[in-house]
């Protein structure tokens, strides 16, 4: 029953652990899956896809994903560049900001670039591919500048002695060496691109529709579950064929080797460091305008400025059973990622656990990160039809959301955990047992430390998934309760400045908490070391 | 005759380090040797040399041409480090052909002349191989026959026996010294070990004797 190392030294209750993400994996993520695909067979749902603006939607959405990423790479390529190679002050700061992006809630994007952009561009496929370049650019920034901050600069430099120019270096020995790490970018960038749901309800038009708008549509205007279960088959058909795709062009070739802390010192030459400065300050710029647009948007009102918005969103539909206001739909936020904060830590920390303690721990922290492939929408759909009735119906209990929640969170919770354990050198445990510890004692003399500390940072960013997570929550909130994307997307689809006013305050306050909880994760991950959020 | 490589009251530097003004001179067709301790700024001249690092000041003449101000890959400076540092997304003979392709040579060519040096190198047959099958030496082997095959004005090598044992260092030291006397190249050879800079060189010379 072991892992192999120790097995005896394993406590009983570590050999089990196992069971519990199996078995919530398998009610809530298999179970509805399941029930998604047999809707879809059993009903006439099939006949959407011999629908020719079905197919026109998807080739739409695969162009404005293929373009969302390559601007993406475009403005994210250079800037993981300069922040995770040269070694110059505000380089932290540049890098930190550049991640800001990716944990704002999508919906509070949407309204950031509309704050920006909205009177110089209408909605539709231009500012949908920006949005969608601006979430996106973290992902660039991390996972190529991960690789590239470890790149042999000596490489580079024999092709320089060979007669090579900069860009025939950057093409015939960078590129090769960064291709897996731009690849798996990529293949990110473009399923979120193409599963995006609050960017295209917020800023897009007819030109923009993606599979996942038209699942929502399917099942919230036109009740079709059939129809919306089989585009949900539909679009994770295209996901498994991306990812399948991504995974042969990745394939290992033969890599440079890389080097630990390979940060390169400033070039000498003004140009260079000049080029280096206005990157960095460019990207720095790139990510704090939305954000400032948003700012003023949520102290402006069409007689000047204003604080109204911010003492309003107490009393702006306080009383109507129909929406509820802000702040009831914040306390409603808060609750729901508290609750999956605690479910999301304990599946995820279960899983990565059942790695150490269990032969198929590896399978079911693999299978833990399916959801990770999986859009929010048919997630949510799922959920939706699996538990949102009778007999079985969830919805009531108010505990459907935060538990989709805690499915989108929970590969990112097992990416946090798993590396952190497996830092510890598993000697501790077996030092501990020949001291006369008892296999529960010595596991936690062992773990015990940097489980703890692990469980809450995860806990903290499945709070923050929770916060601004939009897809699932739209198919499964009730109309009394919404969450406060859900809230900032109706405030908006309603006429007056003060709608968009105190929407503007609620992404604000929402970009304010899921910063705090960001900070707290990135806090506890350098007191721990091994630990990093996974972006 | 101009010397194959001089430096005249070079100024090098590396991270806050500055070097006193250095003056080498190398003549055509011989081996130079600079002894020196670990990080005494051996390779930092070596790459200011070769124009990956600028000069703080001085000036580096390669022929007759000052070359302080021209970038690494005009200057017809070759350059051979530690680890052979193989392109591993292309073979053995495209790694050795990738200096003449940047020159101008279809890339057919470029293998055909790569497949001729890698024989000089007693690497018959190694052209299609990947570079992860190498052993270390075959490996520093194409990395050297890579460094030469542009046609050098003149070869640096930075310590480029140390990461092997003992045995292959001075056999392959032996190997490379003839090596380059058969093609009349010019070199400059950086190593801590006054054994191995007996072995290759024609005039060993103090890292400290070369800086004023």
């Amino acid at each position: 029953m072991g892992s192999g190392d120790g097995a005896l030294n394993t406590p009983r209750w570590l050999r089990g652990i196992w069971v519990i993400p199996l078995a919530f994996l398998l009610v809530f993520l298999a179970l509805p899956l399941v029930v998604l695909i047999i809707r879809t067979w059993s009903g006439d749902g099939w006949r959407i896809l011999a629908n020719a603006s079905t197919w026109q939607i998807t080739a739409l959405a695969t162009v404005q994903a293929v373009l969302s990423t390559v601007l993406s790479l475009a403005v994210g390529l250079p800037i993981a560049a300069v922040v995770s190679r040269y070694s110059f002050r505000g380089r932290a700061l540049a890098q930190a900001l550049v991640t800001v992006p990716f944990v704002m809630p999508t919906v509070v994007v949407a309204l950031a670039f509309r704050s920006l952009l909205g009177s110089a561009l209408p909605q539709g496929f231009l500012i949908v591919v920006l949005a969608h370049a601006y979430v996106n650019l973290a992902v660039v920034v991390r996972i190529v500048g991960s690789q590239w901050s470890q790149h042999d600069d000596r490489y580079a430099r024999v092709a320089q002695t060979l007669g090579a120019t900069p860009l025939t270096v950057f093409r015939t020995v960078t590129l090769p060496y960064l291709r897996s790490s731009i690849i798996s970018s990529s293949v990110v960038v473009f399923i979120f691109s193409f599963t995006s749901l609050g960017i295209i309800v917020l800023l897009g038009d007819s030109s923009t529709r993606t599979l996942e708008s038209q699942i929502l549509r399917r099942t919230s205007v036109l009740l079709d579950f059939p129809a919306a279960a089989a585009l949900a088959v539909l679009q994770l058909i295209v996901i498994c064929i991306v990812i399948a795709l991504g995974a042969v062009a990745s394939r290992k070739r033969g890599q440079q080797k890389p080097v630990r802390n390979a940060l390169l010192s400033m070039p000498t030459n003004r140009a260079s460091r000049t080029a280096i400065h206005l990157i960095a300050v460019c990207s720095c710029a790139i990510v704090l305008l939305p954000v400032f647009a948003l700012l003023i948007a949520s102290v402006r009102s069409n007689s000047g400025l204003t604080t109204q918005w911010w003492t309003s969103i107490n009393a702006i539909d306080s009383g109507t059973t129909r929406i509820g206001s802000p702040v009831a739909s914040l306390a409603q936020s808060l609750q729901f990622a508290l609750i999956t904060g605690i479910v999301a830590s304990l599946v995820g920390g279960c899983a990565a656990l059942a790695v150490l303690a269990h032969r198929w721990g590896r399978f079911i922290a693999l299978f833990a990160i399916i959801p990770l492939g999986i859009s929010a929408a048919t997630l949510g759909l799922g959920m939706l039809l699996a538990f949102g009735r009778p007999p079985v119906d969830l919805r009531a209990s108010g505990l459907l959301i935060p538990l989709a929640h805690s499915l989108v969170a929970v590969p990112l919770v097992v990416a946090v955990i798993a590396p952190a354990l497996r830092g510890i050198d598993p000697r501790a445990r077996e030092v501990a047992a020949t001291l006369g510890a008892r296999p529960t004692r010595a596991f936690f003399t062992a773990y015990g430390p940097t489980l703890r500390t692990v469980m809450l940072a995860a806990g903290g960013l499945a709070c923050a998934v929770s916060l601004g997570e939009f897809g699932a929550a739209s198919f499964l909130a009730r109309t009394g309760a919404p969450t406060v994307p859900i809230q900032i997307v109706r405030l908006l689809s309603r006429p007056g400045e003060q709608s968009y006013g105190v929407a503007a305050v609620m992404s604000l306050i929402l970009i304010a908490l899921t910063l705090v909880l960001v900070l707290v994760v990135d806090r506890l991950g350098r007191r721990n070391g091994a630990l990093r959020p996974a972006h | 005759m101009p010397y194959a490589l001089r430096t005249d009251h070079l100024v090098v530097g590396y991270d806050g380090w500055v070097s006193t003004p250095i003056t080498l001179e190398v003549e055509p067709g011989t081996i130079t040797a600079i002894l020196g301790p670990s990080g005494c700024g051996k390779s930092t001249l070596l790459s200011t040399i070769a124009g990956i690092r600028e000069a703080i000041s001085g000036h580096v003449i390669v022929g007759d041409v000052d070359v302080t101000h021209i970038p690494a890959h005009e200057r017809s400076v070759g350059l051979v480090f530690q680890e052979p540092l193989l392109f591993p997304n292309y073979d053995v003979a495209r790694n050795v052909g990738y200096g003449l392709e940047r020159q101008g040579v279809s890339r057919s060519a470029a293998r055909a002349r790569a497949l001729e040096l890698l024989e000089w190198v007693g690497l018959v047959g190694y052209g299609d191989r990947s570079v992860d099958e190498l052993s270390g030496g075959q490996a520093q082997r194409v990395a050297l026959v890579r460094a030469l095959a542009p046609n050098p004005a003149i070869l640096l090598l930075d310590e480029p026996f140390s990461a092997l044992d003992v045995d292959l260092r001075q056999h392959l030291a032996r190997e490379v010294a003839e090596l380059l006397r058969g093609r009349g190249v010019a070199a400059v050879h950086v190593t801590h070990d006054p054994a191995e800079a007996e072995a290759i060189a024609d005039h060993v010379v103090r890292f400290a004797d070369i800086c004023e």
